[in-house]
C-alpha cells in the first residue's frame, strides 16, 4: 500500500512539480536602466559604449553615489526584427519595462512600436525639447535637424506632442551605377544615352520626362525588356515590392506638394484620387513599361539579392566585374553598398540621388528613413531615461555612435563632425542629397487595429503580384491597375481614418 | 490473435468485474482506485490542459481584439465577418484546396502503385526500394524544405543550371505564382509517398494469394488484378489514409510554406496565413485557425461518408 | 482456333509482360534516384565553397573543404543547437513513456466508469494538430506567465516544450499501444495475483515488458517528430536555446542574404545524419510499427 501511494505521490510531485519548475523563480536584479534595441542595420555595440560614456557624467555619478553603488546596472534587450517586438513584450510580462527603447515602427511586420502607441504608453517628450543636452548649452529641440520632426512618427497623434525623437536619420532613393553616367565614376556627366561607342553610358535623368525619355530609348534597345542584357539595361528594378514605401512618399510629395502629403499620411478622405497624389501613383504603375524581366520573380526574400545584383552586374572570383548591371536604377537605402559589399566588383562607384523632380522648375524630394528612440510610460527608471537621451543627441554621444557605428544622428552638430568623428566619406557623402532638395518622412497616423487590414500590403507590398506581375496582370492596362489600386486604397484609407487614436 | 484468445479476454474480464464487485475485497479496490488515477490522472490532466483546452480557448480568442499589449476587447463575430471578406483569405484557402487534390492524389496514386510493385510480385531488391523510399518521411520538414528551396534556387539551384544549359534565362519558380505551388506541392509529394506505401504493402500483404492465382488462371492481367482485386480488398485502408491524410496535407502544407515561401508569391495556406496575424492581431488569428480546424474536420467527415462502400470480405 | 493466331497473342501477351516488366523497374529506379540524388547533391554541396556552388551546382568538390561544418557547427552555434535538441528530445520521450504506457495499459485493460469517455477523448486528439494548438498555448502560457509575474519564463522554457512534446503526443502514442495491450491474454495478470502481485507490480514486471516492441515503436517515432519539430520550437524558444531544426532555418534564411551557402549544406548534414543512422538501424522496425499503428498525424 505505501508503494502505491508513493508511486500516486510521485506522479502528482511530477505534474505539480514540472509546472513549478517552469515557472522556475527567481526575481530580476534591481537595474537602474533598461534598454531595448533593434540590433539589426544599427550596431550591437554601440548602446554599450554609450552606457559607458553616461556612467561618468555627473548625473550618473551623483547617483550612484547616493545608490552607494559602484557602476550603472543596465540591462539590454536586443534583438532582430523579427524577435526584438517578441523579447520586448515577455520583458513586460515579467515586470521589467524597458526604459529607452530603440524601436521602429514597421519593423517588417513587428508592430511592437504601434501597440504602444494605441495604448498610449509613451512618454510625452516635448518638454524635453526644451531642456540642454548633455555639457552643451544648446537645447536639444535647438540641436535636432530641423524638419524631423513634424511627422507621424515623432508626433503619432498629430497633436503637436512630441512622443519619439528620431535616433538615425538617412536618405533613400534611387541607387545606380555611377560608371554609366559619369566619367570615372565621378567625372563629368554623360550628355548621350545610348549605342555604337557609348553603348551602357547615359545621361543622368532629373526629371520624369527625361526619367521616362531614357526609359524609351533603353525599351527599344532591349524588345520592350523582353531581353534585357548588360549592353541593354532595362530603366529600372526593385529588390522586392516593400522598397517602394519611400518611393511612394517621395513621389507623393513631389508631384502632389507637402500639403497633399501630409494629407495622405492622416488617411485624408478622397486623397488617392487626387491630382498630384494620382500621377505620383501612375508613375509607380508606369513603372511595370520599365522593369528587368525577372524583377518580378526575384522579389521576395528568397530573391531580392538578385534584384539588387543586377543593378551591380556580374563579377568573378576575384571580385573584377565581368559584365556590368541590367537594371539601371534601384529604390534603396544607405545600407545598401555594405549588404552587397561582398558581390560588388572592386573599383565600383554607387551612384545616389532623389526620385526625379516633376519639372525642371520643382523640387526632389528625398524619403527620410526614420529610427526612433522613445521612453515607456511604465518604465522605473525614467528620470535616468530622460538623462540618457540628452547624453544621446549631445556631441559626445554623437561621436561616440560616429566611432562605433559609422552612423551620424540627426543633431546638426553631427553632421559637421561627421568627418572628424570618423564617418566614411561615403557615407557623408549620402547626405548632400538633402542639399536644394526637399525632404519628407513617411509614417501614417496612429490607428487602432483594423481586423484583417495590412496597410503597408494594400499600400506597396502587394505591388509585386498586384501591378507588376504580368501572370497574374494579364492584359489589363496601367489605366486599369491604377484605377483598381486607387479603389483599394481609398477603401483601405476608409477603414484606417475611421480607426485613427484621437 | 485467434479467436481462442479473444474469448480468455472477455472471461477475463468478467472475473475482474466480478472482483470489483465482491465485497470482501474492499481493501483491493482502493488499490485498484489508486493504480487507475496513478496512471490516467497524470497523462489525462496534462492532455486536457496542454491539448484540448487550446482548442476551445482558440474558439473564445477568435472573437477578441487583442494586438498583444492592449486589452483584450471582446467583439463577437467581427473577426469572422471581416474573414470572409478578405481576399488573401481566400487565396489562401484555395492555394490549401489545390494542395489537397494534387498531393492527395499524386501521393496515393504513386504509392498505391509502388505499394503494388513491391508487396506481391516478383521484385528484385524489394527491401533496397522499401528502405529508400522511406527516407525523406524521416527527414525534418525544413530540411526537406531547404533541399527544394535550394533547387529551385534562382542564384544556386539546380534548375536554374539545367536552364543554363539550353542557354535560357531562370527567374526562380518559386517567386512566380504560376508556379510555386506546384514547387511545394513536389516537395510534399516527395516526402509522403514511401510512407503511405508501407501502409499499403502491409494492407496488400494480407490479401490472400489464391486469388491473384485463380486470376491468373483466368488470364487477368496484372494492371487488371490491381483495379479488381487489390483496390477493393485494400479499400479499408485507403479510406482511413485519406482522411488522415487531408488533415495532415492542411498540416504539412503550412510546415512547407513557411519554411519555403513564407507566403511569398500568393503562395500563403490557412495554416500560414493564421501565422501571419500572430504577433499582431490575435483575435483574427484565432479566428483563422478555427475556420481551418471546423474544416479539416468538415472534410474528413466528407470523405469518410462520401467513400463509404460495404467492406469485402474473403 | 488458329494457331497462328495464338502465337501472336503470345507474342503480344510476352511483349506486354516485359515492358510490364521494364516499365516496373524504370519506375522504381527512377523514383529511388528522385530519392537519393537530392541527398548525395547536399552531401556534396556541403564539402564545397560558396563560390564553387555558384559557379556549378552539378560538378564534385574540387577538394573536401570542411570549413562549411565548422562554419555551422561554431559560428552558426548549431553545435550547441545540437545538444539543445539531444537533451529536448530524450527529456520529451522520457516523460511522454512515463505518462503513456501506464495510461494506455490501464485504458486497455481495465473497466471502470469513464473509461470509455476517456478513451475517446484521448482518440479524439488525433485529429489535434499541434501545429493548430501552438498559438494558443503560447497565448495561454504567456497569459499565466504575465499573471505570475514572470513573463516569457514560462514560454521560453526547455520543461515547458518538453511537457508541451509529450501532451500532444499522447494520443498517438496510447492509440499505438492499446492495441498492442489489449491483445495481451489476461491470463498473465491473473498469474501475477496469485503470485502476489499488486497492480504496479503487475504492469511493471510482466505487462510492460510484453509491451516492449511496441513501446519501442513509440520511442522510435516519437524520437523522430521531436527531432524534427521546429514550429513549437520556433514560437517558444529564445535563439540560444533554438534546437537543430530551428537553427537550420535560421541558417536558410540567412542563406540568402549573407552568401554562405555551403553553410546550409553542411547544416542540413548535421541535422540529417542522426536520423538516418537512427533509421539505418532500425529500419525494419520502424515500417512495421507504421502497420502496427496504422495512422499518423
Amino acid at each position: 500500500m505505501k508503494r502505491k501511494l508513493l508511486a500516486l505521490l510521485s506522479a502528482v510531485v511530477l505534474c505539480v512539480g514540472t509546472i513549478f519548475l517552469a515557472v522556475g523563480c527567481g526575481k530580476e536584479k534591481d537595474y537602474d536602466l533598461v534598454i531595448a534595441q533593434l540590433s539589426a542595420g544599427r550596431g550591437e555595440t554601440y548602446v554599450t559604449k554609450l552606457v559607458e560614456g553616461f556612467e561618468k557624467t555627473p548625473y550618473v555619478q551623483s547617483y550612484l553615489k547616493e545608490k552607494k553603488k559602484d557602476k550603472l546596472e543596465v540591462k539590454l534587450i536586443q534583438g532582430k526584427a523579427a524577435t526584438i517586438g517578441e523579447s520586448v513584450r515577455n520583458s513586460i510580462n515579467s515586470g521589467v519595462t524597458p526604459d529607452v527603447l530603440f524601436l521602429n515602427f514597421n519593423m517588417s511586420g513587428v508592430e511592437v512600436t504601434e501597440s504602444f502607441v494605441r495604448a498610449k504608453q509613451l512618454v510625452d517628450l516635448t518638454s524635453l525639447l526644451e531642456e540642454k543636452v548633455y555639457n552643451e548649452e544648446t537645447t536639444l529641440g535647438d540641436k535636432l535637424v530641423p524638419g524631423l520632426l513634424e511627422n507621424y512618427t515623432t508626433k503619432p497623434y498629430g497633436d503637436g506632442k512630441v512622443y519619439s525623437l528620431p535616433a538615425y536619420y538617412s536618405p533613400t532613393g534611387l541607387w545606380y551605377d555611377a560608371s554609366r553616367f559619369f566619367d570615372d565614376g565621378k567625372g563629368d556627366e554623360y550628355t548621350w544615352q545610348g549605342s555604337g561607342d557609348n553603348a551602357g553610358k547615359y545621361e543622368l535623368p532629373h526629371t520624369w520626362s527625361e526619367f521616362w525619355a531614357l526609359g524609351d530609348e533603353l525599351n527599344k534597345l532591349n524588345n520592350n525588356n523582353a531581353n534585357t542584357s548588360a549592353t541593354n539595361p532595362s530603366l529600372f528594378t526593385y529588390p522586392t515590392a516593400g522598397y517602394f514605401d519611400g518611393f511612394i512618399y517621395s513621389a507623393v510629395a513631389g508631384m502632389a506638394g507637402e500639403e497633399d502629403f501630409l494629407k495622405m499620411l492622416g488617411y485624408a478622405d478622397g486623397i488617392w484620387s487626387d491630382d498630384g497624389v494620382q500621377d505620383a501613383l501612375e508613375i509607380v504603375v508606369k513603372l511595370r513599361n520599365y522593369i528587368n524581366q525577372s524583377t518580378v520573380t526575384n522579389a521576395t526574400k528568397e530573391g531580392y539579392l538578385l534584384n539588387q545584383k543586377a543593378v551591380i552586374g556580374e563579377i568573378n572570383a576575384d571580385k573584377q566585374q565581368t559584365a556590368k548591371g541590367t537594371a539601371l536604377f534601384m529604390p534603396n537605402g544607405d545600407w545598401l553598398p555594405g549588404e552587397m559589399a561582398n558581390d560588388t566588383p572592386e573599383g565600383f562607384e554607387w551612384g545616389f540621388m532623389p526620385l526625379p523632380a516633376k519639372d525642371n522648375s520643382s523640387m526632389s524630394y528625398v524619403n527620410t528613413f526614420l529610427e526612433n528612440v522613445y521612453l515607456h510610460k511604465d518604465g522605473k527608471h525614467l528620470d535616468m531615461g530622460k538623462q540618457f537621451l540628452l547624453y544621446y543627441f549631445s556631441n559626445e554621444g554623437a561621436s561616440i555612435v560616429a566611432k562605433d557605428n559609422k552612423a551620424i544622428i540627426p543633431t546638426k552638430d553631427a553632421l559637421t563632425k561627421a568627418k572628424a568623428n570618423g564617418v566614411p566619406d561615403s557615407t557623408i557623402e549620402l547626405y548632400k542629397v538633402y542639399d536644394g532638395n526637399g525632404a519628407v518622412s513617411g509614417s501614417f497616423a496612429a490607428t487602432e487595429q483594423v481586423t484583417g487590414l495590412v496597410w503597408n500590403d494594400v499600400l506597396y507590398n502587394d505591388l509585386n503580384e498586384k501591378v507588376f506581375n504580368k501572370t497574374v496582370t494579364g492584359s489589363k492596362k496601367d489605366a486599369e491597375l491604377l484605377a483598381e489600386w486607387t479603389t483599394r486604397l481609398e477603401e483601405a484609407s476608409d477603414k484606417m481614418r475611421a480607426a485613427i487614436i484621437k | 490473435m485467434n479467436n481462442a484468445e479473444v474469448k480468455v479476454a472477455v472471461e477475463g474480464q468478467e472475473t475482474e468485474r466480478a472482483v470489483q464487485l465482491s465485497p470482501q475485497k474492499k481493501n483491493v479496490d482502493k488499490a485498484r482506485i489508486l493504480f487507475i488515477l496513478a496512471t490516467v490522472g497524470p497523462a489525462f490532466v496534462l492532455f486536457i490542459l496542454f491539448v484540448i483546452f487550446p482548442v476551445f480557448s482558440m474558439w473564445y480568442n477568435s472573437m477578441v481584439e487583442w494586438d498583444g499589449i492592449g486589452e483584450k476587447v471582446f467583439v463577437w463575430f467581427d473577426n469572422y465577418k471581416v474573414l470572409f471578406e478578405d481576399e488573401t483569405f481566400w487565396k489562401s484557402f484555395t492555394n490549401t484546396l489545390f494542395l489537397i487534390a494534387v498531393v492527395t492524389v499524386f501521393t496515393i496514386g504513386l504509392s498505391l502503385f509502388f505499394a503494388a510493385v513491391l508487396s506481391k510480385g516478383k521484385t528484385k531488391g524489394k527491401t533496397f526500394f522499401r528502405i529508400v523510399f522511406y527516407i525523406p518521411n524521416i527527414l525534418s520538414i525544413v530540411v526537406i524544405s531547404a533541399i527544394f528551396s535550394a533547387i529551385y534556387s534562382p542564384s544556386y539551384g539546380v534548375i536554374g543550371a539545367i536552364y543554363k544549359l539550353f542557354d535560357k534565362p531562370y527567374t526562380g519558380w518559386m517567386g512566380d505564382v504560376d508556379a510555386v505551388m506546384w514547387c511545394i506541392a513536389v516537395a510534399m509529394i516527395w516526402q509522403a509517398v514511401g510512407y503511405y506505401m508501407v501502409m499499403y504493402i502491409a494492407g496488400m500483404d494480407s490479401v490472400p494469394d489464391h486469388l491473384y492465382e485463380a486470376a491468373d488462371l483466368e488470364g487477368c492481367g496484372k494492371f487488371r488484378q490491381f483495379f479488381i482485386i487489390t483496390v477493393p480488398l485494400t479499400w479499408e485502408v485507403i479510406r482511413t489514409t485519406l482522411t488522415f491524410f487531408i488533415i495532415s496535407t492542411i498540416n504539412m502544407s503550412f510546415l512547407f510554406v513557411d519554411a519555403m515561401t513564407g507566403g511569398e508569391a500568393q503562395s500563403h495556406v490557412l495554416l500560414s496565413y493564421m501565422y501571419k496575424f500572430f504577433g499582431s492581431q490575435y483575435g483574427y488569428a484565432m479566428a483563422i485557425g478555427t475556420v481551418v480546424f471546423v474544416f479539416g474536420y468538415g472534410i474528413s467527415l466528407l470523405i469518410q461518408f462520401l467513400t463509404r462502400r460495404e467492406i469485402i470480405q474473403y | 482456333m488458329n494457331s497462328h493466331e495464338m502465337t501472336r497473342k503470345e507474342i503480344l501477351g510476352k511483349i506486354g509482360r516485359y515492358a510490364g516488366i521494364a516499365v516496373k523497374y524504370f519506375a522504381l529506379g527512377l523514383f529511388s534516384l528522385l530519392i537519393l540524388l537530392p541527398l548525395f547533391w547536399v552531401l556534396m554541396s556541403s564539402f564545397k565553397t560558396t563560390i564553387e556552388i555558384s559557379a556549378d551546382p552539378f560538378a564534385l568538390p574540387k577538394k573536401l573543404y570542411f570549413e562549411n561544418f565548422v562554419n555551422a557547427w561554431e559560428r552558426a552555434n548549431m553545435g550547441s543547437y545540437f545538444f539543445n535538441s539531444i537533451f529536448l528530445t530524450a527529456a520529451s520521450l522520457a516523460l511522454l513513456i512515463i505518462l503513456a504506457v501506464p495510461c494506455s495499459y490501464t485504458l486497455s485493460r481495465f473497466k471502470f466508469p469513464g473509461a470509455k469517455v476517456i478513451s475517446l477523448i484521448f482518440m479524439a486528439g488525433l485529429f489535434i494538430n499541434i501545429n493548430y494548438i501552438v498559438l494558443p498555448l503560447h497565448m495561454m502560457l504567456s497569459d499565466v506567465g504575465k499573471v505570475l509575474g514572470v513573463g516569457s519564463d514560462l514560454t521560453n522554457n526547455y520543461v515547458t516544450v518538453i511537457i508541451l512534446y509529450a501532451s500532444t503526443s499522447l494520443s498517438f502514442s496510447i492509440y499505438l499501444m492499446s492495441s498492442y495491450f489489449k491483445a495481451l491474454s489476461p491470463s498473465f495478470e491473473e498469474a501475477a495475483k496469485i503470485d502476489g502481485c499488486g497492480y504496479f507490480k503487475t504492469f511493471l514486471y510482466i505487462c510492460a515488458p510484453l509491451a516492449m516492441p511496441s513501446i519501442l515503436t513509440v520511442i522510435l517515432f516519437n524520437f523522430l517528430s521531436f527531432w524534427n519539430e521546429y514550429i513549437l520550437a520556433q514560437t517558444f524558444l529564445a535563439v540560444e536555446k533554438s534546437t537543430l531544426p530551428v537553427g537550420l532555418l535560421r541558417i536558410m534564411r540567412e542563406a540568402k542574404t549573407s552568401n554562405d551557402i555551403g553553410r546550409m549544406y553542411a547544416g542540413l548534414i548535421i541535422v540529417m545524419v542522426p536520423v538516418l543512422a537512427v533509421y539505418a538501424c532500425v529500419q525494419g522496425q520502424l515500417t512495421k510499427g507504421i502497420t502496427m499503428g496504422g495512422v499518423k498525424g
